[in-house]
């Protein structure tokens, strides 16, 4: 798996450790597992960032920062949301740290652009990202993905739409970028699949200042329900807006999670976002991630979202893999084979892997904003149980 | 010379893939930066535009390169065409006016380069940029790898080096600075100082495509950063760091501004920081780079 | 004998202020004419106006039977046109041969050229010769002295060979005896070159002209020869006799 002079040094390594061995049968002495994360730390996702590192943090905390008894050194490096960054960063990490493993990202151009590197160098990479290119013609044998694909969220949105509300007209409204076109695109395609009816379709460019003409040309189609997506500020633009125009209450709205994240979204909207509808892989009221919340809060930093969730689960994974191999989880092969023969469990439920592109099978939540003790709160309301992207043959 | 191939090939042998293709890195900016210099440094025209010539003749090479393959002649060709053509069309447009308006309208044209780049998701793969590129050849033999890359990097950049030189020295290069120096009197000399500018439009826009061809494969991807107007303002701040008016001094500029990015971002993020302190110590220190230091030093 | 260069109601207005008033006269192959005038008189103007920097309100030039008046700068220059500026444009950092050889090189048609061609420097060397400046051939322009300079500012544009050359105030700074040198390898040496001359020093234009024209806040008042405008009584008034009356 490694360069050969790399081999050459693990092989010297574990040839001194077992000499170290049998002179004295002291405790085991590991070589440290390097993990290497890249994450947005900097520009427009620095919370979502810094949620997901202190996730991981949490998760390396509890293990006493050891994985079957190897201790775990954790490198983390910024990518600035920006692939040129994320791929020089990569190649640090891989070239220079010499890591082990590497996890991380945010942005889905950033994961995009990483593919052939951490490919051909080999490395075995847990990445997150959301385009459904990664599970499809971006997967790679080196890559595992313990997280959502777009598609995931996008069309259990229209199941859940067709089960709740058949017939239901739909109007959706999204930024126009890549992920906005994935969302909105699978959730009409499954929508339309199921014979519902999609109306009036709009985009707005990303960094909208103002969703006021949005808004009114919504009210005037006078849908059943929207579907929307929108992330970060834009997302607590729109809610806000949703509400000064008095479309909240009025008209059913839908979105992917991120639009009405936990930490990253809600606090901001308060009751603007009640009584949203998002279908999403994490909720704070799941009960498999009850004990990640309850640690996570214990930490003072209320209840938690997205990327917090995921760089534990992602830390979880790892771990997982680290004890599988019996602490050698850079024998990539063995390694991966152990993840696709059993689940693994972590704070997003049981977690299976598809053989085919090394992507989590998940169950999606549909939560529901519901004011709790005066806070808003995603409660689940319905959950999609071990979704499965329809991968390569898609 | 000697000196340098030898350098060459005693780094290429014992090198690390991390540390060969940082170097190529390194050179490919080293030439596209040099080119610029021949527009700055000698021609007085400051284009704030450079990233559109070399991002895209690094879109070009690697649209091409996913339809027919990474052949190392097709990419330079590719690179070196593109590059000749959008120099050619902002030379047309740009080098008729006065120097405000030259900076202005390169960064204009190279940000409409960069909304094509961004925009068209079926050409260029838009914000995801393109990745998927195969790897480089020649005829039938592969030139994967960082170590191949770096061997074909320091000839690229020896032969720029070796072009740009006989420019500079050959009579239009004289006519060029002479446009720069005093461009009244070139012209009550007969000389068109369209004609001279746009020359050395067309010689920076053919060598900064020849690298920017390569540059894909430095990371197996290019994104819309390659063209946009911050790259062109990193290329003008790694010439000044590495002296205008010096051509060698390119490269050196490119090591320092990509050695900092790349060594000092791993102990803080504000890396930039320090690029705009060594940027301001160099123009209040050593105006002339550290290519002008190191002259006056030898001297 | 055709004229090389006629200007016929040369007009100039610069919003109400009229730099040139119908302004017109000759000059024949090989000659040399003076202009002369108190500032302000719109020598320059006539000038930048006669080799293409700045379009006429009225009027028209003629080159050797053309008339050049839509053609631009740097064209005229390869018609046969040529002239200095009131300061010495030179390239400081160049010898005084590169100086010249740029000119020369664009003459031979070499001036874009990138491989073979002519450097010029033999050409510029012999100009140096003639101009008796063989031994600062290899000086850089920033180092010679102010007269030095002067002689290869107006070397460049002989070096084109031109049918008619401009020169604008080509003695300012030098000493009379300077001033007199280069005018006489102007005369001497590039016989067949026309010469329309400014100078502030009125002895130099008297003494080596074949005709003089004078000029006053923009109309010419008189054309004729040296000795003619010496004596005339309206030239005298207006720039002659008054006091300092450069």
């Amino acid at each position: 798996m490694k360069l050969p002079h790399q081999r050459l040094t693990r092989r010297l390594a574990l040839g001194g450790l077992a000499a170290t061995t049998l002179a004295a049968p002291a405790r085991a002495q590991a070589r440290p597992l390097k993990i290497g994360m890249i994450t947005s730390l900097s520009g427009p996702f620095a919370a979502l960032g810094e949620s997901m590192r202190g996730g991981m943090r949490l998760l390396l905390t509890q293990s006493g920062e050891r994985f079957a008894d190897r201790p775990v050194e954790l490198i983390v490096e910024d990518d600035q949301a920006r692939p040129d960054d994320g791929v020089r960063k990569a190649r640090k990490l891989i070239g220079q740290d010499r890591v082990d493993l590497l996890c991380g990202v945010i942005h889905s151009g950033v994961a995009l652009a990483l593919r052939d590197v951490v490919t051909e160098a080999r490395m075995p990479t847990f990445l997150l990202g959301s385009a459904n290119d990664l599970a499809r013609r971006a997967a790679s044998p080196f890559i595992l993905r313990p997280t959502k694909t777009n598609w995931m969220l996008g069309s259990t949105a229209a199941q859940r739409t067709h089960q709740t509300h058949p017939g239901a007209r739909v109007v959706t409204a999204a930024s126009d970028y890549a992920a906005g076109r994935e969302f909105v695109g699978d959730f009409a395609t499954t929508y339309q699949g199921l014979g519902g009816r999609i109306g009036r379709q709009f985009w707005t460019p990303l960094g909208t200042p103002d969703f006021g003409p949005l808004l009114t040309a919504i009210a005037a189609e006078r849908p059943d329900s929207v579907y929307v997506f929108f992330a970060g500020s834009d997302a607590v633009r729109f809610l806000r807006q949703w509400k000064e125009y008095r479309l909240a209450g009025r008209i059913r709205l839908m979105a992917t999670g991120a639009c009405f994240d936990q930490e990253d979204v809600l606090p901001a909207v308060g009751d603007a976002a009640l009584g949203g509808i998002n279908t999403f892989h994490q909720s704070p009221t799941a009960p498999s991630s009850a004990a990640f919340v309850e640690a996570w809060g214990a930490t003072g930093k209320g209840l938690p979202g997205e990327f917090s969730t995921t760089g534990y689960v992602c830390g979880q994974v790892i771990r997982t893999a680290t004890e599988r191999s019996g602490g050698n989880p850079t024998d990539w092969p063995r390694t991966q084979q152990a993840l696709f023969d059993a689940p693994v469990e972590t704070a997003f439920g049981r977690m299976p892997f598809d053989p085919r592109n090394g992507q989590a099978i998940l169950d999606i939540h549909v939560n529901e904003v519901r004011a709790v003790d005066g806070a808003m709160v995603n409660t689940v309301v319905y959950t999609f149980p071990q979704i499965r992207d329809p991968g390569p043959d898609a | 010379m000697i000196r340098v191939i030898a350098a060459a090939a005693v780094v290429a042998l014992f090198a690390d893939d991390y540390l060969l293709r940082f170097l190529a890195e390194i050179l490919l900016f080293g030439v596209a930066v040099m080119s610029l210099d021949i527009l700055i440094g000698f021609g007085g025209l400051m284009s704030l535009g450079h990233a559109a010539l070399f991002g895209g003749a690094a879109y070009a090479a690697a649209i091409v390169a996913r339809q027919w393959g990474g052949d190392l002649v097709l990419m330079l060709g590719t690179g070196m065409a593109t590059g000749l053509v959008l120099a050619a069309v902002m030379g047309v447009v740009v080098l008729r006016s006065g120097q405000l308006f030259l900076l202005i309208m390169t960064l204009l044209l190279a940000q409409m380069l960069w909304e094509v780049a961004f925009h068209w998701r079926d050409v260029t793969g838009g914000a995801d940029g393109l990745r998927g590129l195969p790897a480089l050849s020649l005829g039938p033999w592969a030139l994967s790898g960082a170590r191949a890359l770096f061997l074909v990097a320091v000839p690229l950049a020896v032969v720029a080096f070796l072009v740009a030189r006989s420019f500079i020295a050959a009579p239009i290069g004289r006519a060029l600075v002479g446009t720069r120096e005093e461009p009244i009197r070139m012209t009550a000399l007969g000389y068109s100082l369209f004609a001279v500018r746009f020359r050395a439009m067309m010689v920076a826009g053919a060598m900064a495509g020849a690298a920017g061809a390569l540059l894909p494969f430095v990371n197996q991807y290019v994104g819309p950063q390659s063209v946009h107007w911050t790259l062109s303002a990193t290329l003008v701040i790694m010439l000044v760091i590495g002296g205008i008016g010096s051509l060698w001094g390119g490269f050196i500029g490119s090591a320092v501004y990509l050695g900092i990015q790349t060594y000092l971002s791993a102990y803080t993020d504000r890396w930039q920081l320090l690029v705009g302190l060594v940027f301001v110590l160099t123009v209040l220190l050593l105006p002339n780079g550290v290519a002008g230091g190191v002259r006056r030093w030898r001297s | 004998m055709t004229p090389i260069l006629a200007l016929n109601g040369i007009t100039k207005r610069f919003g109400a202020f009229t730099a040139l008033d119908d302004v017109g006269f000759t000059i024949r192959p090989g000659e040399a004419v003076g202009l002369i005038g108190p500032n302000g008189a719109g020598k320059t103007t006539l000038f930048n106006i006669i080799t293409g920097f700045l379009r006429a309100d009225a009027g028209s030039v003629r080159f050797a039977d053309r008339t050049i008046d839509t053609v631009a700068p740097a064209r005229r220059v390869a018609l046969g046109l040529a002239r200095t500026f009131q300061t010495a444009m030179v390239f400081p950092g160049l010898t005084a041969r590169e100086n010249i050889a740029m000119a020369v090189r664009r003459r031979a048609g070499d001036g874009l050229r990138w491989f073979g061609g002519a450097s010029g420097t033999d050409a510029a060397s012999r100009l140096l010769d003639d101009a008796g400046l063989a031994h600062r051939a290899d000086t850089l322009l920033r180092d010679m002295s102010h007269g030095e300079r002067r002689i290869v500012d107006a070397l460049m544009p002989l070096a084109l060979s031109p049918r008619v050359l401009l020169l604008d105030e080509p003695t300012a700074g030098l000493t009379r005896a300077e001033g007199e040198r280069l005018l006489d390898i102007l005369r001497r040496q590039h016989a067949g070159t026309a010469l329309l001359l400014v100078a502030h020093d009125v002895d130099i234009v008297l003494g080596h002209c074949d005709r003089v024209v004078v000029m006053e806040l923009g109309r010419v008042i008189r054309i004729g020869t040296p000795a003619e405008v010496r004596d005339d009584a309206e030239v005298r008034r207006a720039y002659l006799g008054s006091p300092g009356g450069c």
